[in-house]
């Protein structure tokens, strides 16, 4: 890549968090009409590599060049005005207005009198989507289009911004196969403009198909970045997973109990199919796959959050009807949540009365409290989870991500719990947290609980669970028991690449 | 390695900081109404006169029941404007039904918290499975209820009393003004229903956060239907204790207390978005507004201006209580 | 309020749901029209030259106060002070005007500052300060209400003249002046909710605050104007009441809170912001003149029309809430 040709350099680019060191000196750039791929894991800093390329954060040291000339984004719209656009997962779109009135939002174009052109606004939105080979009705609401009609939305906004560089994140999950391709030409297409495209995905065939260079980052760092046509799919996966298992993860248990709860061709459209699995009582089953392949959405469907179109649920044999979380928490059912902020704790108020929450449902609904009760359960959660608070009655907003997570199990441990789901334990969690939410998770299957534990992360995943589901697209497409599961198989099962 | 997720990072304050906000919170309303009261004895010698004071409890007990039935609504981050109509039906059902026959006197109470009751199931159910917004679906059917109120008595009021029940209305045990009598019955209720029953915690949780509190198994639906029902029954109540002291029906007599009693909860402390406050603070509230009505009245100042006061305070209030994020 | 954005992109709609919001404003006219003809079924006189005039010139007042609270709920907001914003602009108009023809012009921009005065009130309140919609505009409800209640002592006050009335009373060939009035503020509206930039944003704001600010959306002064034309709206709305009425009144405005709301609601406003129109709106207001109207052709005692309205709303509100909430 001759100098005239880079558009985009990061260089020596660190980016520190309380207690975490996201990103270490990395560097990256990319080519006029590239497409780029960033890969690594959960965790790995792609995402905060984007945000200090968009301008959402600032780096603490390193520098951004765009087109040679360094620049300081400040923010993400002073990015956008800049060139650099970026396509989140979520799309930044009203609902309510039509396409052009989408891509143009807060720059309308009017005429002499002042008013909205609409004329002109429509026919630049289909010249913008035309250039790169996307063909829509402008005029159409924002909800009445498909997600990949959104998609397309949104690369017209980029372009409508002038974008040399554009970052898209993960941007085939929810897309069929026809779909993505149709997204491959368009990129295709914009690259013939000469726009630099970082494209970042787990789903390592189509970075085969679309990229023309790869970089793959691990705990912060750049493992290296090569031409796509000098590395395979293997050795790709290998880059991404490759460490020494430096974690230590508490010793598994023995196999072989009784089936606590099993799940019967679980079926709901658009988000799984013909789900069926069994979960021993003592023993941890980690379900694997990447961002929405549908594990969540069958815990939640498990713990009656959610509904299903078809299957059934036996709990210790017997097929029982699921249909709220009440219901769930009755038969002994415990979700910790994905997002335990908005999903998991109720945040203004306190220890106790977030951990006595599911209690009470249990102790008899809306009768009378018992407040030592509930004041000794809470004391004695609180010193066996090692939950660090200055007082039960601490808002339990204040507290650390790990230790709010220890309260969101706590919720579920005053009475011996028969099977306990975790939507990502420890994400957002330090070290030291980490280790003890794993040392709790075992020594609850120890005692009998049946565990479901959702993880992105592979070395959590192979470390704590006695058996290894993998999901991918709504379907279950890997079963693994702990002695012959290896990163590189499940990554392979996640991502579809053939052994 | 850690990951660095941004929900850890962000908004982290040490939990041994001093959260002002909540300490305005809970005890601003005391506060305030003890400045105002001694403000008003400073402006009125009257003011702090035995008769005075029990002037002022004794008018202040309907409101008072209402706004701990407020109270529940809001903590949920809902609103009812149903109470002031729920009221004056009851008023209008207990006078005209009463016809002089003492043996009414209990089944009409239960009659009337019944129907308060019904009301608010219909209110809560809309609100917790049609997904209407309560400000909406209370105007609606406060609408309703007065129409009711006033197709019932074609708008003819009925004059009632016998002195039983005008001693509900008018008398004293001990000291006490049987009404405020109800309305300290009806606070130890609330308190304890708030406080000591897990339907308390429910509420408490449903307004504070309600994705979470389903996912903890609670019925979360349900909560929201019997704060309502809580809240009507209670209108029904001041009614009938209402009706004891007027003891004529008077179709328009709640008109002013829907809005008087979310004014004693939002300036009482309680947060109008739910999950923070309680019924002390009501009562601190009502206290406040009564006084402070009670004050223009004694200042000679035109009765209307209790509409102009009620609603800058309001204002005064929530902006004080807002957090700010 | 939050439904519409899930994981990834935001879901689309059924067919029907579609449907009917693009056709929806063609079945609430079905109604309209279903409506006058029921009516007309039961009492005769309602398709009169002088009753449909007498429709006309009620509908004007609520139509103009409608205008402002659509463009409120529009934006994700409600207004519950138009009632007595209106009551303020009658009064005080009424009093400066005396029934003397040259104070006419001066009463009329004073009524209209003041709606002004306290839409800024609302919107610097709700939008700056950010206190929730419904409990600012209750609060200045009750503090105006109570302030126009003070000065007229609950008695009607003022006086206006004789050509000032002719806004309302007055008659273009058949039609009554104030529809002209009414359908002047419809159109501008109109126009301004559709083909303006400021317009387009209260879409924005209402629909998705955050895409909108990301946008570069001033959403802090788009709701702010808002408010102010909310409470622009309902002084000119009162001003017309005071054509009708002759005098200044305190409780001239009452009606408007609720029948506002729900002529915004039956025309397709939605309560949880970005959708409703002005064309939608007028239908709306029609359709509830025009059931007043009946009521009082038929002989529905005022108390039950108070049920029927209510009831009326409630379920407007329920079954659009039903369609708009379902994932």
């Amino acid at each position: 890549m001759t100098q005239s040709e880079t558009i985009l350099e990061m260089r020596n680019i660190s980016k520190a968090f309380p207690g975490v060191q996201a990103l270490q000196d990395v560097s990256f750039e990319c080519g006029r009409g590239e497409v780029h791929a960033l890969v690594g894991e959960n965790g790995s800093g792609k995402s905060t590599l984007v945000k200090v390329l968009n301008g959402a954060y600032a780096p603490d040291t390193g520098s951004i060049l765009l087109d040679g000339h360094e620049v300081k984004v400040k923010d993400p719209k002073q990015g956008k005005g800049l060139g650099i656009s970026t396509i989140y997962q979520e799309f930044e779109l009203e609902p309510y207005l039509d396409v052009a009135e989408n891509i143009f939002l807060g720059r309308e174009p009017t005429n002499r009198l002042g008013l909205v052109d609409f004329r002109k606004m429509h026919s630049e939105a289909v010249r913008l989507l035309n250039e790169v080979g996307m063909h829509l009705d402008v005029r159409k609401w924002i909800t009445d289009l498909s997600v990949s009609q959104q998609q397309m939305v949104e690369i017209a906004k980029a372009l409508s911004f002038r974008a040399k560089v554009l970052v898209m994140d993960e941007p085939t999950s929810t897309l069929t196969d026809e779909e993505t391709d149709r997204l491959f030409s368009i990129i295709r297409s914009l690259q013939g403009q000469g726009i630099a495209v970082v494209y970042i995905s787990h789903r390592i065939k189509e970075v085969f198909e679309i990229a023309d260079r790869v970089t793959v980052l691990r705990d912060g760092k750049v493992v290296g970045t090569e031409m796509i046509r000098n590395v395979d799919e293997t050795a790709l996966v290998k880059m991404m997973i490759g460490r020494t298992l430096d974690t230590i993860f508490p010793e598994k248990g023995e196999q072989g109990g009784e089936v606590v709860l099993s799940a019967r061709h679980l079926s709901r459209k658009g988000a799984f199919d013909d789900i069926s699995f069994d979960l021993q009582k003592g023993e941890i089953l980690g379900l694997s796959g990447l961002v929405g392949s549908g594990r969540t959405e069958v815990a939640r469907t498990l713990f009656g959050a959610d509904r299903m179109d078809r299957g059934e649920i036996l709990l210790d044999g017997r097929a029982v009807k699921i249909r709220s979380p009440r219901d769930a928490v009755s038969f002994g059912l415990g979700l910790v949540p994905e997002n335990r902020r908005e999903e998991g704790l109720v945040i203004c108020l306190s220890v106790q009365k977030n951990t006595v929450l599911a209690v009470l449902e249990r102790m008899g609904r809306f009768l009378f409290r018992n407040p030592r009760r509930e004041r000794d359960i809470t004391v004695q959660l609180v010193s066996s989870l090692d939950i660090k608070c200055p007082s039960c009655d601490c808002e339990v907003g204040l507290l650390s991500g790990g230790n709010q997570q220890k309260v969101v199990l706590s919720k579920w441990l005053s009475a011996p719990p028969k099977v306990i789901m975790f939507d990502e334990p420890t994400r957002g969690i330090d070290v030291g947290a980490k280790a003890e939410i794993h040392i709790l998770m075992r020594t609850l299957a120890n005692k009998g609980a049946g565990i479901l534990m959702i993880s992105s992360e592979l070395p959590e995943v192979l470390g704590m669970s006695d058996r290894i589901l993998v999901m991918r697209e709504g379907r279950l497409v890997g079963d693994f028991s702990a002695q012959e599961a290896t990163e590189q198989k499940v990554m392979a099962a996640a991502t579809g690449v053939m052994q | 390695m850690g990951t660095a997720s941004s929900e850890s990072l962000s908004r982290v304050r040490h939990p041994s900081s001093v959260d002002l906000g909540a300490i305005i919170r809970q005890y601003g309303s005391y506060i305030g109404l003890a400045l105002l009261v001694i403000v008003a004895s400073l402006l009125s010698p009257a003011f702090l006169s035995t008769t005075n004071v029990f002037l002022i409890l004794r008018q202040a007990a309907a409101l008072g029941i209402i706004a701990e039935g407020q109270t529940f609504v809001i903590l949920t981050g809902g609103i009812d404007l149903t109470v002031g109509s729920i009221l004056s039906l009851s008023v209008v059902l207990v006078t005209s039904l009463y016809k002089y026959n003492d043996i009414r006197l209990v089944p009409l109470l239960l009659l009337v918290i019944g129907i308060g009751a019904l009301i608010g199931v219909i209110n809560g159910g809309a609100v917790a499975w049609l997904g209407v917004p309560p400000i909406v679906m209370t105007l609606g059917m406060m609408t309703l209820i007065q129409g009711a109120g006033l197709m019932y008595d074609k708008g003819v009021p009925q004059n009632t009393l016998t002195d039983t029940f005008r001693f509900l209305g008018e008398g004293k045990i001990w000291i006490v003004p049987i009404p405020v009598l109800v309305w300290a019955v009806v606070i130890g209720i609330s308190a304890v229903l708030l406080y000591r029953t897990n339907f308390g915690s429910f509420v408490y949780a449903v307004g504070g956060n309600p994705k979470a509190t389903r996912l903890s198994g609670v019925n979360v639906k349900l909560v929201m239907v019997l704060v309502y029902v809580v809240s009507g029954a209670l209108a029904a109540i001041a009614g009938y204790v209402l009706a004891a002291r007027m003891g004529v029906g008077d179709n328009w007599v709640g008109q002013t207390y829907a809005l008087d009693s979310i004014a004693c909860v939002a300036i009482g402390g309680t947060s109008l978005f739910g999950g923070r406050g309680g019924v002390g603070t009501t009562v601190a509230g009502v206290l406040l507004l009564s006084v402070l009505y009670n004050l223009l009245l004694l200042l000679g100042v035109s009765y209307f201006w209790q509409e102009v006061v009620k609603g800058l305070i309001i204002i005064g209030g929530v902006t004080l209580y807002t957090r700010r994020t | 309020m939050n439904t519409m954005t899930s994981a990834k992109g935001v879901p689309a709609r059924t067919r029907i749901m579609q449907g009917l919001a693009r056709h929806g404003e063609i079945l609430i006219f079905l109604l309209f029209l279903v409506l006058c003809a029921v009516t007309e079924m039961l009492a005769p006189e309602f398709l009169s030259g002088r009753n449909i005039a007498n429709v006309a010139r009620q509908a004007s007042a609520l139509g103009i106060v409608s205008i402002g609270q659509t463009i409120a709920i529009i934006s994700l907001g409600i207004d519950l002070s138009v009632s007595s914003v209106a009551t303020m602009a009658g009064v005080i108009a009424a009093t400066v005007m005396v029934g003397k023809t040259g104070m006419v012009i001066p009463a009329t921009l004073l009524g209209l500052a003041t709606g002004i005065v306290v839409g800024l009130a609302n919107g610097l309140l709700i939008a700056k300060v950010k206190l929730p919609d419904f409990i600012v505009t209750l609060a200045t409800f009750s503090a105006v209400d109570g302030l126009m209640l003070v000065y007229t002592q609950g008695r009607s006050v003022g006086s206006i003249t004789p050509g000032f009335a002719f806004i309302s009373e007055g008659n273009v060939g058949p039609v009554p002046t104030s529809v002209f009035v009414w359908l002047g503020f419809a159109a501008m509206a109109f126009v301004f909710l559709r083909y303006t930039r400021l317009g387009r944003h209260v879409f924005a704001v209402g629909g998705n605050r955050e895409v909108a600010r990301l946008s570069g959306v001033n959403v802090i002064w788009t709701k702010i104007l808002v408010y102010v034309l909310s409470g622009f709206l309902a002084a000119a709305a009162g001003l017309m009441l005071l054509a009708r009425m002759a005098v200044g009144y305190p409780l001239a405005g009452q009606a408007f809170q609720l029948d506002s709301i729900a002529a915004s609601v039956v025309g397709g406003a939605s309560l949880f912001g970005g959708r409703g129109g002005i064309t939608g709106t007028i239908v709306g207001v029609l359709i509830l003149s025009v059931l007043n109207n009946s009521f009082n052709l038929i002989g529905v005692s005022t108390f039950s029309q108070f049920v029927i309205k209510g009831f009326v709303i409630i379920a407007v509100v329920a079954i659009r809430a039903r369609g708009e909430t379902r994932k």
